[in-house]
């Protein structure tokens, strides 16, 4: 069964939480503070698909129990949402450069914590299942030198990235970067989708849709995405190159406060922080090069 | 029968409490903000004594903890005063400044005033049942 952990030792935060997971399938563990919840996931790594976990608390907080977490190689598959109401600019870039996977600013609409639940625990399953492929195809991958991959939807880049990111050291932060990477190749390179644009198609629920659209117009129907991996001694790496006018790139490679709590917007510099040891864009923005340390 | 000076539980407004936000975001759920308001009583009854002592004590790190969780527990409750009250002495507590300590009285004062209310509400709540 699905198990969830959540640490906050606000009593309202509590019966949110438990409204929103009541009547699911899932069991949720209750921890008062850091201390408690670090208990409860020292004892059983394995055992918890997703932290949800507040800013403060008494005893050890939850920043602290997030550094813990992404120090202890146990917690890489471990999806943590950090809600908080902590949210001046330096407070939620301090958060996201953590490793929170979600950062949530109280107060929130249930729902949206519904849906983040449910994004969380996709992608906690992406993460294992990308280990059992590492771990069934590394030796294969180790004989790669080079290849070169065309794609043209964002499905095909979510599968591709997390093949690609199998042979790396941290699989599930790498399939996290490249996909940020392809996405944005896709959707606002070779399909001319704007930021504001992408902000009302997501709230109208019709991204995946104009996306489609977009890709059978005559005009597109040629474009591809290109991604290159190069195996040079001691790293790897990936170039994404697209066909389109290129974008203001420089906007996005530190986290901006202004957008933490949009709907998107994160990707380039989450990708940045966690996933590379570099990442540079070249040119007017349609090529991409980022680097994985093998050692 | 209610008493006389008693809250009624659906007319009167009571302090800070913006009922038709709460309204807006459980529509159909009065027993559901029953059950938050109950927490918000509960878990904050003390709250007041422990922000004034530390206020008194100038331990702003204790102070900056109070203050952070009434802020946000007032954000999910649309007590807006009272978030913004908190915020102001979370902020001030974290820079250490001097005015945390008349803010964190200031705080107590106001969550005292609210969990007075909440308590005389869940007193007339009782006797109605």
């Amino acid at each position: 069964m699905t198990e969830l952990l959540v640490a906050d030792d606000e009593a309202v935060d509590l019966v949110l939480i438990s409204d929103l997971l009541e009547g699911r399938d899932f069991h949720v563990e209750l921890a008062v503070d850091g201390a408690q919840a670090w208990m409860l996931l020292d004892a059983d790594p394995e055992r918890f698909d997703t932290l949800i976990l507040d800013r403060f608390m008494p005893r050890m907080d939850g920043l602290e129990l997030l550094l813990k977490l992404k120090r202890d190689p146990r917690f890489e598959d471990l999806p943590v949402i950090m809600q908080t109401a902590a949210a001046s600019p330096d407070e939620v870039e301090e958060g996201l450069v953590a490793g929170a996977w979600y950062y949530l600013a109280k107060p929130y609409r249930i729902e949206a914590l519904g849906r983040i639940v449910d994004t969380a625990l996709r992608e906690r399953q992406n993460r294992l299942e990308l280990r059992r492929l590492r771990a069934e195809h590394s030796a294969v991958w180790e004989m790669v030198h080079q290849g070169v991959f065309r794609f043209r939807d964002i499905r095909q880049a979510r599968l591709l990235s997390a093949q690609l990111a199998v042979f790396t050291p941290k699989p599930s932060h790498v399939s996290m970067g490249l996909t940020e990477l392809m996405i944005n190749a896709v959707e606002h390179g070779n399909l001319g989708v704007g930021y504001d644009e992408k902000t009302r198609l997501l709230d109208e629920g019709i991204w995946l849709q104009e996306l489609d659209r977009r890709l059978a117009l005559p005009s597109n129907q040629d474009r591809f995405v290109q991604i290159t991996v190069l195996r040079e001694p001691g790293r790897l790496v990936f170039t994404v190159q697209d066909q389109g006018a290129g974008f203001e790139w420089g906007d996005y490679l530190e986290l901006d406060a202004e957008r933490a709590f949009d709907s998107h917007g994160r990707g380039i510099a989450m990708a940045r922080q966690l996933a590379f040891s570099s990442l540079d864009y070249l040119g007017a923005g349609n090529e991409v090069r980022a680097v994985v340390e093998l050692d | 029968m209610k008493k006389q000076g008693t809250v009624n539980p659906v007319n009167d407004q009571g302090p800070q409490i913006d009922w038709a936000a709460l309204e807006a975001q459980f529509p159909g759920r009065p027993q559901f903000v029953n059950r938050l308001l109950e927490a918000m009583r509960t878990s904050n009854a003390g709250r007041p004594g422990e922000l004034r002592a530390a206020a008194a004590a100038g331990d702003w790190d204790q102070l900056r903890l109070i203050a952070h969780g009434i802020r946000g527990t007032a954000s999910h409750l649309h007590l807006i005063a009272l978030r913004d009250l908190a915020a102001e002495t979370e902020t001030a507590a974290r820079a250490r400044d001097a005015s945390a300590q008349s803010l964190g009285c200031a705080l107590a004062d106001r969550l005292g005033a609210l969990v007075s209310f909440l308590d005389r509400r869940a007193a007339d709540m009782e006797e109605i049942r």
